[in-house]
């Protein structure tokens, strides 16, 4: 019992001598919500950080935009990213905490210089979370879009996370990008943010993700697909989910929503040649129907279903010939279904992939499955009526 | 010291304690001598009376019981002279008899002269047990000219009618609760198992007090070993007073210093019967209503009696969220405090902006803070316990406005300390047991130092060392956590959740 009572004792006393304890109230913490990464005039490295002042948005529930912001927008310039860190830091009453950074944005003028000296921090530093979102700014610099004040959220470096998400560019985290630039077979692709032109009665700003930027093997950007192109890049990369296709049919427009999109791709080396199989699948339903066509009928939906097919396969072949020719860059990961199938003949490939991809000879099918023709078969009634 | 009443008080060890009594008082010796010697003189008349044989001489008698109920203001001597002459003398307590029956009996024996009918009682020879039965509420009937006195039980005393158990009450099932009174509570359970193999064995505790009070045992279900551990333990008992089944319950219980309860008390007759049903042993103290129940596992004070009664689905759910209840009654506090002072990480970002956001400008650390308010709600529970219930409630409604409102509002403590309180005290009411709600209140506070210190990291450390505990801890032979850890074969019986009874055999002996 003595023994147990001086053991406990001794225990208490380390606890209170030795002093290691990371104990920090919630409120001297400055949580460091967004980074934004661009080049100053003089060539180094500016970082901004968005950082939430509590006290602030307490009051910003009664009137949206009052005044308050809810966060400040801090910048430093420097050499290093840690030193950037570190100005952040004595700017600030409270301790920066990057465990809840949520998005990270990069100038275009930065990224197309190269952000591999970037990179190297967010990888050895065990305080970034690998789920961070990151883009890149389209025509802009990323402090401007921290700058922003989003009637959604008091962040805007959160509003652009969650634009993401539901924007269908698939949410690219640091992880993803870290995980492309450590294969061969990849390019890392990022989508891209802009800050849309404002209307006369919006005080707001609204931030856009329309396009995604693609990067060669030494983190540079090389180039930027947009709108339908970049959703079809995402397709065929695999990370597509679901999304909604307006074609033109000839006879009038029919627009789908597509969900579980699949991606499978067959490759073949013949010799020198090599060429990639892309199929690409669907199932949906049909939410739009400017046609004439009947889609409850079968021997007219399976037509349309044909057709659809061709023009979409048209559309993705047309998309990655673009890639290869324009940016010669393989953000779609065709190179890592080569190493796949064929891993020993890769292993000559894989240095030379930025030359080869170019030459490889891609065939593309589409398969989309009309499931749910909506409501009605025709048009509305009395519509394209046929007699 | 503890005897069957049937053997009676054993002379010679009582009459040992008197000696060591007095020996005591020599060595003391200056002021105390004198009470103790005087208490000594006493015991030790006391005891030679006791050895006493009942007289033939009626007189003898009643000078012996004189001597020993001297300043006994309670006790009646009510001495009656036929009209032969010979005598009779009535021994008895005034509150503790029913006075028709003793007119009966006096009127039967002075008019119709029938002596013969005092024959149904039951005759004893030695004036210890006289004196130990009147002291009962007996009445004793001396006759002149015979050498032993017959022992009437008349007794009738004024009792707390049989009510609701207020602290265990079911929504369905039945709604009689246990009194005061060991032959009504006997006969409580009597009535629910109509069978032989019932078996109530008495026992007397408290060489003072002299409580009885009743081992019972379902004789078909019941482990032997366990009858005879139970047994064993009850013969080391040493006291003088046994005022309640507490005080039994703390003399036999495995590990004293243990904060969880190893033996289960109810005042359910329904809850008692269902355990010797499942081959427990019931400890009935007489002057109490709680009946205590053992061998008791963890999870028998997670569960209410009309979990029997209700439909077992919703059993089932409602066990679980008991159980999810009493782990946060314990941790909530503790946890909150970690994670906001040592891993801001875990918390949603959203959630830790709301949280920051109403903890600025708050004066105190959050162990500081989440501590006050505990110890706050606490005060306030203990408070209001004893209060009358007209009290009661006001301060209940002072300490909701200082602890929720006023305090958030004048920014001493941040509104989700308030929460956390809150939602700890509701999570501290579920459990269906009162005596295994207080560790888990208990523990709440060193786990919070603990995870205000050491974060998570303590917190898990604690938890640790509570299972750790729990795991180890027995009660009467049968593992605490048992059919848990270690796992039996009732597992999804009757522990976590409820199967129909359909699917479940009855208990057989194990």
């Amino acid at each position: 019992m003595k023994r147990i009572g001086a053991l406990m004792v001794l225990l208490l006393v380390t606890l209170f001598i030795a002093g290691c304890w990371d104990r920090n109230e919630i409120n001297d913490y400055a949580f460091w919500i967004g980074t934004a990464l661009d080049v100053s005039e003089n060539g180094k490295i500016e970082k901004t950080a968005q950082i939430a002042v509590p006290a602030g948005f307490k009051s910003s529930g009664e009137g949206a935009g009052g005044g308050q912001r809810g966060n400040i927008v801090i910048s430093a310039s420097g050499s290093s990213i840690v030193d950037l860190e570190q100005q952040v830091q004595d700017k600030l009453p409270r301790k920066i905490f990057l465990g809840h950074r949520r998005s990270i944005f990069i100038g275009e003028k930065l990224a197309r210089q190269g952000i591999v000296k970037i990179m190297d921090q967010f990888t050895r530093n065990t305080d970034t979370r690998m789920r961070t979102d990151i883009f890149v700014v389209n025509n802009g610099e990323g402090r401007d879009l921290l700058n922003i004040n989003s009637p959604f959220n008091p962040f805007s470096a959160i509003v652009a996370v969650d634009q993401d998400r539901f924007c269908r560019l698939g949410d690219t985290a640091l992880r993803d990008v870290l995980l492309d630039v450590g294969r061969d077979g990849i390019r890392p692709s990022m989508p891209m943010v802009e800050i849309a032109p404002k209307n006369k009665q919006e005080k707001n700003e609204i931030i856009e993700v329309k396009s995604v930027a693609i990067f060669n093997k030494h983190l540079q950007m090389v180039g930027e697909v947009s709108g339908r192109e970049s959703l079809e890049l995402f397709w065929v990369k695999g990370v597509l989910k679901n999304e909604f296709l307006t074609e033109e049919t000839g006879e009038g427009t029919v627009s789908l929503y597509e969900s579980s999109l699949k991606k499978s791709v067959r490759t073949e080396i013949k010799g020198n040649r090599l060429k990639a199989y892309v199929k690409l699948e669907g199932t949906g339903r049909v939410l739009e129907n400017n046609t004439d066509i009947d889609i409850s009928v079968s021997s007219e939906r399976i037509p349309l279903e044909r057709k659809l097919n061709a023009i979409k396969a048209k559309q993705v072949a047309a998309t990655i010939k673009k890639l290869q020719q324009q940016y010669g860059q393989d953000a779609f990961g065709i190179g890592e279904e080569f190493h796949r199938e064929h891993p020993y003949q890769w292993k000559k490939l894989r240095n030379r992939w930025d030359e080869l991809f170019p030459k490889v000879e891609i065939s593309v099918t589409v398969k989309l499955k009309i499931q749910n023709t909506g409501g009605i078969g025709k048009r509305v009634p009395g519509i394209g009526e046929r007699g | 010291m503890v005897s069957g009443l049937a053997h009676g008080q054993n002379p010679r060890m009582t009459g040992v304690r008197a000696v060591i009594l007095f020996d005591f008082a020599i060595i003391n010796g200056s002021h105390a001598t004198k009470i103790a010697d005087l208490f000594g003189k006493v015991r030790v008349e006391m005891e030679s009376n006791r050895q006493l044989d009942v007289n033939e001489c009626i007189r003898m008698n009643h000078d012996a019981l004189l001597h020993v109920f001297r300043n006994c203001a309670d006790i009646v001597f009510r001495p009656l002279r036929l009209t032969d002459d010979s005598e009779i003398l009535l021994v008895y307590i005034e509150e503790l008899t029913d006075s028709n029956k003793l007119e009966q009996i006096i009127s039967a024996c002075m008019i119709s002269r029938d002596l013969n009918r005092l024959a149904q009682y039951e005759s004893v020879t030695r004036i210890a047990e006289v004196v130990a039965k009147v002291l009962k509420g007996g009445t004793a009937i001396f006759l002149d000219g015979r050498p032993f006195a017959y022992l009437a039980d008349l007794t009738a005393f004024k009792q707390r009618a049989i009510n609701e158990p207020s602290n265990e009450a079911a929504i369905r099932g039945p709604r009689e609760g246990f009194t005061e009174d060991l032959k009504t509570n006997l006969s409580l359970i009597r009535r629910r198992i109509s069978h032989p193999s019932l078996k109530f064995e008495k026992h007397q505790a408290g060489e003072l007090t002299n409580t009885e009070f009743v081992v019972a045992y379902i004789e078909e279900q019941v482990k032997p070993e366990l009858l005879q551990e139970v047994g064993r333990r009850l013969q080391a008992i040493s006291t003088n007073q046994l005022l309640d089944s507490g005080y039994l319950e703390e003399f036999i219980e495995d590990k004293s210093l243990s904060l969880f309860p190893q033996i289960q008390n109810t005042e359910r007759p329904d809850t008692v019967s269902a355990s010797l049903l499942a081959g427990r042993v019931a400890i009935i103290v007489d002057g109490s209503p709680n009946v205590l129940l053992l061998p008791m596992t963890f999870w028998a004070g997670l569960q209410a009696a009309e979990d029997h009664y209700e439909r077992f689905i919703y059993v089932s759910a409602v066990r679980l969220l008991r159980l999810v209840l009493a782990i946060l009654s314990c941790l909530l506090p503790s946890v909150y405090v970690a994670l906001t002072t040592f891993h801001p990480q875990m918390i949603p970002l959203a959630l830790m902006l709301s949280i920051s956001a109403s903890r600025e400008g708050i004066p105190f650390p959050t162990v500081i803070e989440t501590l006050l308010m505990e110890l706050m709600f606490e005060g306030l529970r203990e408070a209001g316990l004893r209060l009358p219930k007209a009290i009661g409630s006001a301060v209940s409604i002072v300490g909701a406005l200082v602890i929720g409102e006023a305090a958030v509002q004048a920014g001493f403590i941040s509104a989700p300390i308030v929460m956390i309180v809150a939602g700890t005290g509701i999570a501290s009411f579920a459990f269906p047991s009162y005596s295994l709600a207080l560790p888990f209140r208990m523990l709440r506070f060193p786990l919070l130092l603990a995870g205000g210190f050491l974060g998570l990291y303590g917190v898990a450390i604690g938890v640790m060392f509570i299972i750790i505990h729990l795991v180890t801890l027995k009660s009467f032979g049968m593992p605490y956590l048992k059919p848990v850890a270690p796992i039996g074969k009732n597992f999804w019986k009757d522990a976590f959740m409820r199967m129909n009874k359909r699917f479940v055999p009855a208990p057989k002996k194990q």
